[in-house]
């Protein structure tokens, strides 16, 4: 076994590791306040959570979407705070991005120098060993390290599981929310037992990385702060005392690199959603944006009380149409293609090919739900209008007018969502009018909506009117690609 | 589950309906006849942020053959037409 020690690049990573799981925990903290219950089951059926982080209460007699559970909670502990669902995203996304490349950099180095030994446990006398230390822990005196080792017994399980257990969990449960993984490997997400137990899973390794945190620090101080700082500053117990000053430095430092992202992200959304949208944007466009799905629960796995985002039109066109069954709607279908088009619903059912799929719905906030969809192909339709050669996007323009319809949610305007052209071929995507064997409910999307089995939620627009071909969307709303994109500064491709 | 969130009526509740057009004088907004057609109701007041509990649209067709938009509705309180006798 070679001579373990702390070399300069453990040291290094060690503190970039700091600046990023900080910002991944804060990040995750705000995507979790957006939907602030955990589930064993992908139905999501409220009142079915084991764990509740809200104190809301929803009303029975109205219909309530899940934006009205949302929780607002402080930028203390969520970065950015206060309803920011899609900064958070960026941010966790950016932060995870860079943890796991320093993370794979470490592991890379740990194999390559040798020092992996300091985890591996030679001996099945390590763990009882380790037992013995707890107990010499909780009788408030220090275990001696292993012979020639620079950890205790203890200490080389605990960060052994850290580094090779948790973290990978971590990693592994996370892209296991990912709707464009889930779609087209289903097997992937059911080996952790279903979507909600994935995010439960992840919730619950969140939790262990903060009790880890909190006892690492805390054993810090016990062993002697300026004598473990100087490990991780200057690789050996010397000068302990100007160790202890950098280190409370550094953390100083991390706590001011927090508040003025923080700062900067709340008061210039816009600009944060930009730059961090570049960087998470072109990884997901290249992991993700090919991925297709291919879903096919059974019936058995529908959700009975399907999960609602979105509140339905309130002008007394559409609520006359619904009255009347649809029986006046008219899709009109145009923009940059050679042949415009309307469809009346009946037009629409009546269609000759008529697909059903069973799906996972994954809401950006992160409920499930399984609902059986049934309408007509939108590559069939695409193929009837004939986009021109320029076309490279969808715009589904809808009914929804969200400043008077969706008070949850900020901003106003006529609700609209952009998609990749490439996206409308994929053999799930679909005009929905029917769910689960009956016409499409109005709180649903009636009398059509599309499904994109690939992205989260809010990408599938509800109660379309009309569906335009486009070569760009900047001069859609303010540019985005969206109007939760323009507005909740949510980001367009959205497999994650 | 499939859930049909239009009430179908019966001919004494359509017969009401017809009652409260003739008590509002409600005229076609497209080519002014009186002569309508009730259809279903549509629950409003779970659905729709906007709505009082209880507050229907009642589907009404305009008879008049040559009417360019024959399809409208009259907002109506369940208590004003929709019960059994």
């Amino acid at each position: 076994m070679p001579e373990l020690d702390f070399p300069a690049w453990i040291r290094i990573t060690h503190f970039i590791n700091i600046i990023f799981i900080s910002f991944l925990i804060r990040s995750g903290i705000e995507i979790l306040g957006t939907h602030p219950k955990l589930y064993w089951n992908d139905d999501s059926k409220p009142g079915s959570e084991w764990a509740r982080l809200t104190r809301k209460v929803m009303p029975r007699d109205k219909l309530y979407d899940t934006l009205d559970e949302e929780e607002d909670y402080s930028s203390i502990v969520a970065m950015p705070g206060h309803k920011q669902l899609g900064l958070g995203r960026h941010w966790h996304f950016v932060s995870v991005l860079g943890w796991i490349l320093c993370g794979l950099t470490y592991v890379i180095l740990l194999f390559a120098t040798g020092e992996w030994h300091r985890f591996w446990p030679y001996s099945w006398a390590v763990f009882p060993q380790a037992f013995k230390d707890m107990v010499t822990y909780l009788n408030f005196d220090l275990p001696p390290t292993l012979p020639g080792e620079p950890y205790n017994a203890l200490q080389k399980l605990t960060y052994g599981a850290v580094v090779f257990v948790l973290a990978p969990f971590q990693i592994l449960t996370g892209a296991a929310q990912s709707p464009a993984l889930e779609a087209r490997f289903p097997w992937y997400v059911r080996m952790f037992g279903g979507r909600q137990w994935a995010r439960s899973l992840h919730f619950v390794a969140l939790l262990a990385f903060l009790v880890f945190i909190v006892i690492h620090l805390f054993m810090v101080v016990v062993h002697g702060f300026g004598k473990e700082t100087a490990k991780m500053i200057f690789g050996a117990e010397v000068y302990p005392e100007a160790a202890a000053i950098i280190t409370l430095a550094a953390l100083l430092g991390l706590v001011v690199l927090h508040w003025a992202s923080t700062k900067y992200t709340l008061a210039r959304p816009r600009s944060t959603q930009r730059i961090l949208g570049k960087v998470t944007n072109n990884t997901r466009r290249v992991l993700l944006h090919r991925l297709s799905s291919r879903q096919d629960y059974s019936r058995a796995d529908l959700t009975p009380e399907h999960r609602v985002n979105g509140k339905p039109p309130t002008s007394d066109e559409y609520k006359i149409m619904a009255a009347h069954n649809f029986a006046d709607y008219e899709l009109e279908i145009g923009g940059l293609v050679e042949r415009p088009m309307t469809f009346t619903l009946e037009e629409l059912r009546t269609f000759p090919t008529k697909q059903s799929q069973r799906v996972l719905h994954n809401c950006v906030q992160g409920w499930t739900s399984i609902g059986e969809w049934t309408g007509v192909p939108l590559r069939q339709i695409v193929e009837l209008v004939r986009p021109r050669p320029e076309v490279r996007y969808v715009c589904f323009w809808t009914m929804q007018d969200s400043g008077i319809d969706e008070p949850s949610a900020p901003g106003g305007g006529q609700f609209y969502e952009v998609i990749d052209l490439h996206l409308a071929y994929q053999a799930q995507t679909l005009l929905a009018y029917d769910m689960n064997g009956g016409p499409l409910p109005i709180k649903h999307g009636a009398p059509l909506r599309l499904r994109l089995e690939t992205q989260v939620g809010f990408k599938m627009a509800k109660w379309i009117e009309r569906i335009e071909f486009l070569d760009d969307y900047s001069h859609i709303g303010e540019g985005m690609g969206g109007w939760r994109e323009d507005h909740v500064y949510y980001d367009k491709d959205v497999g994650i | 589950m499939i859930i049909r969130e239009n009430t179908q009526l019966t001919e004494d509740q359509k017969r009401r309906v017809l009652g409260r057009l003739e008590e509002q004088d409600l005229a076609c907004a497209s080519c002014g006849s009186n002569d309508f057609r009730v259809g279903e109701a549509l629950g409003m007041g779970f659905l729709f942020l906007d709505e009082e509990h209880g507050t229907y649209m009642v589907a009404l067709t305009c008879e008049n053959p040559g009417c360019g938009s024959p399809r409208t509705g009259i907002r109506l309180h369940r208590s004003e037409f929709l019960w059994d006798e």
